[in-house]
């Protein structure tokens, strides 16, 4: 899978909740656990998502049990927004990856994400959809004008954006810069 | 090279697939991210754990 087709298949996943949960309105920050609903719905994949105690080099991680549960574990030492954030990472990759992409092999997994040299299967790149998928939902391309206009005409800074979105502030830079937005005070 | 725990339960359970949200990877060893995913469901399986939910209000922009 490319990162067009992510990008694709986030925007046709977020369209589906929009219409179904909001209809015309746009919110500034989805509600991203009515989001995995959707997912729950059009994929089959049941979603039971905890907040635990977890050391600090995990986020989350998503689970998929033989039942078709999908577990998904969130840091408690994440704020909200970065639980939020997880969650949509998490959830993503039901709808991003099917069976043939699954992964299984923890240890070469963990090898892969810390060490690029040891990512001989593109298991790194497979997180990193999930993680431009959550960006797609949560800091969506629809709402690129508003941002704009939030920014320019209302001086409104990235962190009073991300508290907007209930995003990651690290996420809405980024976005801001992709989409060449980024005010100076806050390069 | 002996099976970590986690790779062990994730067999003991019929897991189907497993993704990991490191919080720094440059800053992780891959034993760090297996001992923390183990970890996570030794406290998912012991109940210390509570639902994640989204209390995010409505605000709209139009």
């Amino acid at each position: 899978m490319n990162y067009d087709d992510v990008i694709r298949k986030a925007r046709d996943m977020r369209a589906l909740f929009m219409q179904e949960h909001y209809g015309a309105k746009i919110p500034w920050a989805v509600n991203v656990q009515k989001f995995g609903r959707v997912v729950s719905e059009k994929t089959g994949w049941q979603v039971v998502s905890r907040v635990l105690p977890i050391p600090d080099s995990l986020r989350g991680a998503l689970i998929r049990m033989p039942d078709h549960q999908a577990l998904i574990l969130i840091n408690d030492k994440n704020n909200e927004c970065w639980k939020r954030f997880t969650f949509l990472k998490e959830v993503s990759h039901l709808f991003l990856e099917d069976e043939g992409q699954f992964i299984t092999d923890t240890e070469q997994l963990a090898s892969s994400l810390v060490d690029m040299e040891m990512d001989s299967d593109g298991y790194s790149l497979r997180e990193a959809a999930g993680i431009l998928a959550a960006i797609e939902i949560g800091i969506p391309e629809a709402i690129k004008s508003a941002i704009f206009h939030a920014i320019n005409v209302d001086g409104l800074t990235p962190y009073q954006i991300a508290y907007r979105l209930k995003m990651p502030q690290k996420y809405v830079e980024y976005r801001l810069r992709q989409w060449g937005i980024m005010p100076d005070s806050g390069e | 090279m002996s099976t970590h725990p986690f790779q062990k339960w994730v067999e003991d359970k019929g897991v189907v697939d497993v993704r990991f949200y490191p919080s720094n990877p440059s800053a992780s060893m891959a034993k760090d991210l297996l001992d923390s995913a183990y970890e996570a469901v030794r406290e998912y399986e012991a109940g210390n754990s509570v639902p994640f939910e989204d209390n995010t209000p409505d605000h709209f922009i139009s």
